[in-house]
């Protein structure tokens, strides 16, 4: 039985795909896109869908996320419905969908989400404030904000809560999508071989590559999107040397010889150039997207949703404070390295309590949706 | 300058214009009949056949236009330019500017020895550019007045032509001349131009050799055919294998026109047919997004296309690439009845071309346009040969797509109305 939401377009067209209606269906969106393929065709399909409100048919659909939005089936489109825009319509109410009892909803209405994130800050300010140790001025420690258990407990908290969150949504995006499995049967072996061979795929050349996104036309766009993605990972890399350091390598360090001979500066060090060249990229990547859309000059920025922004400027904040804390360390202003350091924690608490609901969590499903997309590829291929 | 006066000045030679000014000539009223081109005849006198009944184009037109260039109360003025159309109270005034064909029409006796021995060859235009033609040249076989006519921008004054030329027609101090007309009421039949394809990059932008207008392919079905056969330029094989590609520029927001061109879907069809008479195993494949048969049989036409073996598949191609080496093409679509992305080879591809207003100086003809370009008429449904202006009428595709049975219909209609006007006026 197939079941219909006649209001799915309307809720769609709101959320950016204003034009989609004026679609008469021809299909020119769908053989001029670079990633469609047999199987896997986009975006008509998903087009039909949402007009006719075969809501369980989008959100099966791993199509929605193997779009990268390069914006050729806008360009050409003879009606000038914007394919593109109802793909990237699509994905975030499918983000909605996707979130556990449709919380995802308040990051996706513009008062709701800034009213959040204002709770949010106010909740991490006040923790911060009422654990807060004293300042020693003379230099800066940031363990005399806040202790360095403190920190280490927090981290891990946030760690688990989006690792519970990102597990109980993806199995979630999964009962959708396993319906757009393509027929046949495979021996368990055989099975089992292939998931493991796309999983390698998807994380060599979709994950750290983003190789789909390299056959989109505009080149400089995917080279921002990369170096979002690579400044997120070296942060993330300079992070855990930092921990290492701070934690002398999670404790052990008393208990081994190995361990000792290990001269434990040079995690800081290392932390240091990769935190720097991380943070370098991370910056690019955000202002890239920042000022295309702001000047509106390319097919995909000419409308930015209110989740568009607060992803974006999150980053950049995040990343801009972590800078100013150096600066204002090199400088001798400790008093404001403090208040930077604060606005860092603030920040990042906002970004990693608001990420499996934002625009943040379209990392998660697309590698999802490759991966489903790249094991039943490998499953016809035969 | 010259002056010349009649009742009702005709702009625009083609059949529509041939048509209001024989209905009028027929009432008695005197016409002068003006063409920019050349040659009388427009454009339905270059097509092969009309649709749905396959008649032969040229037999309709050519009786026309030899009837119009001989009446009495019919003149004929070819190759100039409308420089200003002026309304005082009761009549018109027409400024002209007869454009010099280096040739003197009152001598020139139409033989061709001209065009044999000059030395120079162009695209010819009329042939959609298939082909060539001389710098002095007489446009297309039945061309009225059948006088040959002198392309400047080409010429290199070598001569040839004054040596042969029986009857010393050939002058080059010719003058462009300015006359003077007065009338009592214009008729508008400026007609359409085609779509200029190579806007659209996707298909090749006017590059490929194998991707033909209809009109160059108009042309290759028609009797007097430039290659003698259905052949494709670029190697000159048979090709076995024809796609078509409908819509092109037209309906489309994205770099045409919005409006549907009202006959591709036939003149298609009609191809495809036409071109099954001659290569009986050919593969013909109609790409479409909607196939609009409208008129009368025309719905049983595209059923005997089916019939006779055309292919027909739903599905705007979105682009189409050339295989470099063998310059065959591909074509790429999302086909409507399977929802798969096909990419399928042909020998030869037709595009579709839309049709556009050859008019564009609304200034210039006073009357007002609508929003495509196209002669407004002043109410489509009661009034549709009556424009913003009294006294200037609109006849055939200068009023938007048709064709040519609704074109010789919207003719008569403003010939009639013509008349009326001048009955009313006194």
């Amino acid at each position: 039985m197939v079941r219909t939401n006649p209001n799915l377009i309307r809720e769609i067209k709101k959320l950016g795909a204003f034009d989609i209606t004026a679609c008469y269906s021809c299909g020119e969106c769908t053989a001029i896109c670079p990633l469609s393929e047999n199987n896997f065709e986009l975006p008509r399909m998903m087009i039909r869908y949402s007009i006719l409100g075969l809501e369980d048919k989008l959100l099966s659909s791993p199509q929605l996320w193997l779009c990268y939005y390069c914006g050729e089936c806008s360009e050409s489109c003879p009606r000038d419905a914007d394919p593109g825009a109802l793909m990237m319509a699509a994905r975030r109410y499918s983000i909605i969908k996707y979130s556990l009892g449709g919380i995802a909803r308040i990051f996706y209405s513009k008062i709701m989400s800034i009213v959040s994130l204002i709770v949010l800050s106010i909740i991490a300010g006040l923790g911060i404030y009422l654990f807060k140790e004293s300042l020693d001025l003379t230099r800066f420690d940031p363990f005399s904000l806040l202790s360095y258990e403190f920190i280490h407990t927090a981290g891990l908290v946030l760690a688990v809560y989006i690792a519970v969150i990102a597990l109980l949504q993806g199995i979630k995006m999964y009962n959708y999508i396993k319906h757009s499995a393509l027929e046949g049967n495979l021996p368990a072996g055989t099975k089992v071989k292939n998931l493991i061979k796309s999983f390698f795929i998807v994380l060599f050349r979709e994950a750290l590559a983003e190789q789909r996104y390299s056959k989109c036309e505009r080149q400089s766009r995917y080279v921002a999107h990369l170096a979002i993605f690579w400044g997120f990972i070296l942060l993330f890399i300079a992070t855990t040397l930092d921990y290492l350091k701070n934690s002398n390598i999670l404790g052990l360090r008393e208990s081994y010889e190995i361990l000792k001979a290990i001269d434990i500066e040079i995690f800081g060090v290392l932390a240091r150039i990769i935190g720097i060249i991380g943070g370098l990229i991370g910056v690019y990547g955000s202002i890239y997207f920042i000022y295309k859309r702001l000047i509106k000059d390319d097919v995909y920025s000419e409308y930015s949703h209110a989740s568009d922004w607060v992803f974006l400027v999150l980053i950049f904040l995040v990343i801009l404070t972590g800078f100013l804390i150096d600066i204002f360390i090199y400088t001798n202003m400790f008093l404001l390295a403090y208040a930077m350091f604060a606005a860092h924690l603030i920040f990042a608490f906002d970004l990693i309590v608001t990420a499996p609901f934002t625009k943040f969590a379209h990392f998660g499903y697309r590698l999802i949706a490759v991966w489903f997309y790249e094991y039943q590829k490998l499953k016809i291929s035969k | 300058m010259n002056k010349l006066a009649c009742d009702v000045v005709v702009i625009g030679g083609g059949i529509a214009g041939i048509q209001a000014s024989l209905d009028l000539a027929n009432m008695n009223y005197k016409v002068i009949l003006l063409d920019s081109g050349p040659s009388i005849g427009g454009k339905m006198i270059l097509l092969s056949k009309t649709f749905p009944t396959l008649d032969c184009a040229s037999c309709i037109a050519t009786p026309r236009m030899a009837e119009s260039t001989h009446h009495p109360n019919i003149k004929i003025l070819t190759y100039l330019q409308i420089v200003s159309i002026d309304k005082h109270d009761s009549s018109f005034e027409i400024k002209i500017l007869k454009k010099p064909r280096y040739v003197d029409e009152s001598k020139c006796i139409g033989c061709g020895r001209c065009s044999e021995v000059c030395p120079v060859e162009v695209p010819n235009e009329y042939e959609g550019g298939l082909v060539p033609r001389k710098a002095i040249y007489i446009p297309f076989p039945n061309s009225l007045p059948n006088v040959a006519l002198i392309d400047k921008e080409n010429c290199i004054k070598c001569g040839a032509c004054e040596r042969v030329c029986p009857v010393k027609a050939i002058d080059r101090n010719q003058k462009q001349e300015e006359v003077l007309i007065e009338a009592k009421a214009v008729i508008i039949a400026t007609g359409i131009d085609l779509i200029d394809y190579s806007k659209k990059i996707e298909y090749g932008g006017g590059k490929y050799v194998n991707v033909l207008s209809s009109y160059q392919f108009e042309r290759i079905l028609n009797a007097t055919h430039p290659y003698g056969h259905i052949l494709r330029p670029s190697d000159g094989k048979i090709p076995r294998n024809i796609g078509y590609v409908l819509c092109v520029g037209s309906r489309d927001l994205n770099w045409g026109v919005k409006y549907c061109s009202a006959v591709c879907c036939m003149y298609s069809i009609k191809h495809a047919i036409m071109a099954l008479h001659h290569l009986h195993d050919a593969e013909i494949t109609i790409y479409y997004m909607d196939i609009r048969t409208y008129g009368k049989g025309f719905e049983e036409f595209y059923n005997r296309a089916v019939k006779e073996g055309v292919k027909f598949v739903r599905g705007k191609v979105a682009k189409i690439e050339e295989d470099p080496e063998t310059k065959d093409l591909f074509v790429y679509l999302e086909n409507f009845d399977t929802g798969k992305v096909e990419i399928r080879r042909h020998d030869l591809v037709v595009l579709a071309v839309g049709i556009v207003p050859t008019i564009n100086d609304s200034a210039l003809f006073k009357a007002k346009l609508n929003v495509y370009g196209f002669i407004e008429r002043k109410l489509i449904d009661v009034d549709p040969a009556s424009t913003s202006i009294d006294g200037i009428f609109v006849a055939g595709t200068a009023a938007g797509p048709m064709d040519i049975p609704d074109t010789i219909t919207s003719a008569s209609a403003a010939a009639m109305k013509a008349a009326l006007y001048i009955e009313r006026k006194g």
